[in-house]
């Protein structure tokens, strides 16, 4: 028999709790991009690939909070101009702007409608916010462009312009491609983002307006001649 | 970077020799330049493309990183298929050679090739994404980036073969064969690697 009381005596301290686990805290806003980050855009052109691409959840923090939208939408339409300029030079210097038309112009005639219902359905945006959303697709789809420009000049350079996969079709394809990268990551910029709430619940509008856009462009291709 | 770069070159060199024996030493020598070339100048023409696919994914690389990275998974691949090398050469040797209307072990030959690539290319891929989720990269980041990595990779990698080639492949009789074939056609009539493929897909009338 052992002499081990089976029972702790009562005067025996308890042994100590755990300490509480605490709750897993939300993860902190993302804090927005400095007027001098979004400066340097415009001095270091690599940097937009930072504020566009890299830290969407930074440049929706701008435009949640309004935080230095004039420079961001400078950086954002500079971006859109500039950026396709390498992929649009090598089908010839005179269709530099074709590939810059074709995307921001065809999200600028967008913007109105994008406005005028977002305004309707209670999202509470001013002018500059859906400008700079609006932007966010030629953008980024101008950054892809430029990524996709050295491919393209091969494919240009190698493939016979008369046999029936030619330099025009790749030049299709990777358009097509860019254009719904940068849907795609406008999309992840407000379904991805927490402070965007009012944004997500009216998906509705959303996938309504980026079909609308999606059919411009392709009236835009047309009209620039962009499959010829 | 230069160490990595010269493996790669020397690997890619030993392999594309290899290949090029099973038709003749020409296209074996010939080989020591074009088949590390390949490899070298899709890179160099794919570049932009990594950068902004890793920004877009949002894996913080630098540049100099993102070659470095996309650099080290060619060396690898091409260092495995180094390694493969000696076996790829005494079948090169002992192949079957084609004759008038016969194609030999050309064939087979070139089928155990393309999936010895692929599986170097896909053991290579599965090592990097082991490092970059070393380097704190999320293994779901690490997985897309290279997956959009190998997508571009291959998209060009497919046109600079076509047009680099002949690697160990047959031409018709009496023909001298070139360096570059270019956009020459092939015996479907594809001029370039996307035609060939859609061609594979839909076959032309009569071919």
């Amino acid at each position: 028999m052992s002499d081990t009381p089976a029972n702790p005596p009562a005067d025996t301290p308890p042994p100590p709790l755990a300490p509480p686990t605490p709750a897993a805290a939300p993860a902190p806003a993302p804090d927005p991009f400095t007027r001098a980050e979004l400066l340097a855009c415009l001095t270091r052109p690599a940097n937009s690939l930072d504020v566009v691409l890299a830290a969407r959840g930074r440049m929706i923090a701008n435009v949640n909070q309004k935080a230095h939208l004039p420079i961001l939408l400078i950086v954002l339409a500079l971006c859109s101009v500039l950026a396709t300029l390498p992929f649009a030079v090598v089908d010839g210097g005179s269709h530099a702007a074709r590939v810059a038309l074709l995307f921001a112009g065809s999200a600028l005639i967008c913007f109105p409608s994008l406005h005028v219902f977002a305004s309707y359905l209670g999202l509470r945006l001013s002018v500059e916010q859906n400008l700079a959303l609006t932007l966010v697709i030629p953008a980024a789809a101008a950054l892809f462009t430029l990524g996709f420009a050295p491919i393209h000049w091969f494919l240009a350079a190698t493939m016979p312009a008369d046999s029936a996969v030619s330099a025009t079709t790749t030049r299709i394809v990777l358009l097509v491609a860019a254009l719904l990268l940068g849907l795609s990551h406008l999309n992840r910029c407000l379904f991805g983002d927490v402070t965007l709430k009012q944004l997500r619940a009216s998906w509705p509008l959303w996938i309504g307006w980026q079909i609308l856009l999606l059919w411009i462009t392709w009236r835009m291709a047309q009209t620039l001649g962009v499959f010829a | 970077m230069m160490r990595s770069f010269a493996t790669l070159w020397l690997a890619a060199a030993v392999y594309g020799f290899s290949i090029g024996a099973s038709n003749s030493w020409l296209y074996a020598v010939r080989n020591l330049v074009k088949f590390p070339l390949l490899i070298v100048a899709t890179a160099a023409v794919c570049a932009v493309s990594y950068l902004v696919a890793a920004r877009a994914l949002a894996v913080p690389l630098p540049f100099v990183a993102v070659q470095r990275a996309v650099f080290a998974v060619f060396r690898d691949m091409a260092v495995m298929l180094a390694g493969l090398s000696p076996a790829v050469f005494f079948l090169a040797m002992t192949n079957r050679r084609a004759g008038p209307g016969d194609l030999g072990d050309y064939p087979l030959f070139q089928g155990l090739n393309v999936a010895a690539i692929a599986l170097c290319g896909c053991l290579a891929v599965l090592l990097q994404v082991r490092r970059l989720r070393a380097d704190e990269t999320s293994r779901r980041g690490a997985v897309r980036l290279m997956a959009a990595w190998m997508l571009v990779s291959l998209l060009v990698g497919g046109q600079m073969c076509w047009y680099l080639r002949p690697f160990f492949g047959i031409l018709g009789p009496g023909e001298a064969p070139p360096w570059f074939s270019g956009d020459r056609p092939d015996f479907r009539g594809a001029r370039s690697f996307y035609e060939a493929v859609w061609n594979l897909v839909s076959p032309p009338e009569g071919r």
